[in-house]
């Protein structure tokens, strides 16, 4: 398994869309926590609510971005750690990769456990890479907006990096195990992302009417990434989060053990036609 | 696309294991629904020989070499590659593989490709470079596998195949999409990279090139192995062509012949079943019977003679 991991480390560190993909996440996590907030803030339209506004504020300060950056990552980083997942597998079956892989020698559990173990390590980098973008960002904003600089303290910051990789780690294994399941990327992405986008806010909406929508929704991926980021300290315009830190610990580490598992099992079973 | 010197012996020289037979299946059959892709087929590959697996497009050529190398289940049978189960890593350790059309990281340049695959197979990175210079792609190594060409392609699929310094090569339509001399080149390595202990077992659907490259064939036509042995015996013991006057005695007399199989008249001759060394001898009795002889030849049947005659016996 050690071969297989180097080889998909290399792989990882070498191909565009990997990079492509890490910046987005950067990219986008500085300009809507951080730029986009900061104008609104700047230019305070008229008739924003006052604690609205001072939410938005807060938001932007030091203290806070262990909760900024891992709420970012339970949102639109967890799609982009989807698409990650996607390309880190499926694009072997575009390629067809995956039968000169599999004639090499390692064994399919072997090849796909070693993968894994290298996507781990791109999405711990990716982690604290965006942990750092939304440390720097804070801390500039924190200056222009003339308030002291004072760091969160050291515990807060590792649970907003262990929760932070526990949700990417449940999105990019849903798009593994997709693109094991429709051996393709295009079909996996799509699917990926009309789930974590469309199908998780339909039910979100009748979740609040009907209460066996709402039971199921309490189990849903996106829901429980959101619940467990607003476990961290930020400020709030809102009422506490309705599920707890544990609840949601629990159900994004099912979404990640089952959805590996049946990824591993199908991947070895099937045929590589 | 040449293979000298010692360093290339070196390079030619595969891993031994024990066995005469290197790969064995028995009732070794792929069903797809109801397409019955691979039935019940026997076959068994010899240690060093060059073995030809040869059909038309669609016979199951392909199919089987998946099940050989483990990327396909069979539905049922059994097959023994390397002295193993197909697809187990002790197994796969001596067999290098090129199946269908080459498949590498478009990304990487040839040679980042090949460290991918060495790292895979536990084979030393150092064999990279050996294998970039056996297929002559040494100078190319560098730029990235989504820019070559089909040969190139195809020479860097070779190369993969021959990290593992293999015992056993299986080389799936290796010339496909080559103009004609890449394919020369292609088969002027495979032919040296067969000589010595390396069994190679080529699937083609070019019978030329099976009868220029390979010791033995197997011939597969929708699904089921038809005939198999050594390319001379599966052509047959050859035949005569004789022109002779009056043609009815001479079909008569040669028909009489202990030495002489089927006998017919075919474009105003001859066409007798018999060993070419007894063309002597039938000339003799047919001048002796009164017969005028003015031509007499031997022919010998090609492997597509053979093929389009042995797939139209089971058409019928």
């Amino acid at each position: 398994m050690v071969g297989s991991f180097r080889a998909e480390l290399r792989k990882l560190r070498k191909r565009p869309a990997v990079w492509v993909v890490g910046a987005l996440v950067i990219a986008l996590l500085v300009a809507f926590q951080y730029l986009l907030p900061y104008v609104v803030y700047a230019t305070v339209p008229r008739g924003m609510p006052r604690g609205v506004l001072n939410a938005l504020k807060q938001s932007l300060l030091l203290g806070y971005f262990p909760g900024s950056a891992t709420s970012f990552l339970a949102g639109l980083g967890g799609a982009l750690a989807l698409i990650l997942g996607v390309l880190s597998v499926g694009s072997e079956y575009g390629w067809g990769t995956v039968k000169t892989i599999l004639t090499q020698r390692p064994g399919r559990i072997s090849v796909f456990s070693g993968k894994a173990l290298a996507v781990v390590l791109t999405l711990i980098v990716l982690v604290v890479l965006s942990f750092a973008a939304a440390l720097l960002s804070s801390i500039v904003l924190t200056r222009v907006l003339g308030e002291s600089v004072q760091m969160p303290e050291g515990g807060l910051l590792f649970r907003g990096l262990g929760a932070s990789l526990l949700i990417v780690l449940a999105w990019t294994s849903l798009g593994g195990f997709l693109a094991v399941l429709f051996r393709n990327t295009a079909l996996a992405v799509g699917i990926g992302l009309v789930y974590a986008l469309v199908v998780e806010g339909i039910v979100g909406v009748f979740a609040s009417l009907v209460d066996w929508v709402r039971n199921i929704h309490d189990f849903m991926l996106a829901r429980n990434a959101s619940a467990l980021a607003s476990v961290l300290p930020q400020p709030r315009t809102s009422s506490a989060p309705e599920l707890s830190a544990a609840h949601s610990i629990l159900v994004l580490s099912g979404w990640l053990v089952i959805t590996f598992a049946i990824a591993v099992v199908v991947f070895r079973q099937r045929d590589v036609t | 696309m040449s293979v000298s010197g010692a360093r290339a012996n070196h390079e030619l020289a595969p891993r031994q294991t024990g066995d005469d037979v290197l790969v064995s299946t028995s009732g070794l059959t792929k069903r797809y629904g109801r397409v019955l892709a691979v039935d019940r087929l026997e076959m068994s590959v010899h240690r060093g020989e060059v073995y030809g697996f040869l059909g038309p497009n669609g016979a199951g050529k392909t199919t089987t070499l998946k099940m050989l190398l483990g990327l396909i289940r069979p539905t049922s049978g059994t097959a023994v590659v390397a002295g193993h189960e197909p697809g187990s890593p002790r197994g796969l350790a001596q067999v290098g593989a090129l199946v269908e059309s080459p498949a590498f990281y478009p990304f990487l340049s040839g040679r980042d490709n090949l460290i991918a695959m060495a790292e895979y197979s536990g084979a030393p990175t150092s064999r990279v470079a050996d294998v970039l210079e056996l297929v002559e792609l040494s100078t190319r190594a560098g730029d990235k596998y989504g820019g070559y060409s089909l040969g190139m392609k195809q020479r860097l699929g070779v190369a993969a195949a021959l990290l593992k310094q293999p015992e056993l090569l299986i080389l799936d339509e290796p010339t496909n999409g080559l103009d004609p001399k890449g394919m020369a080149e292609m088969r002027a390595l495979i032919r040296e990279l067969g000589q010595g202990e390396r069994t190679v077992l080529l699937s083609s659907h070019l019978l030329n090139e099976v009868e220029q490259i390979c010791d033995r064939v197997g011939v597969i036509h929708r699904g089921r192995l038809i005939a198999e042995g050594a390319v001379s015996e599966i052509r047959g013991r050859g035949a005569l062509i004789v022109r002779a006057q009056p043609e009815g005695q001479a079909l008569e007399l040669v028909r009489a012949m202990p030495e002489v199989g089927r006998a017919e008249i075919v474009n105003g001759a001859l066409r007798i079943e018999a060993d070419p060394a007894s063309a002597a001898e039938i000339n003799r009795e047919l001048v002796g019977a009164g017969v005028m002889v003015s031509e007499l030849r031997p022919v010998q049947q090609s492997l597509e003679e053979v093929f389009l005659e042995l797939t139209s016996e089971e058409e019928g």
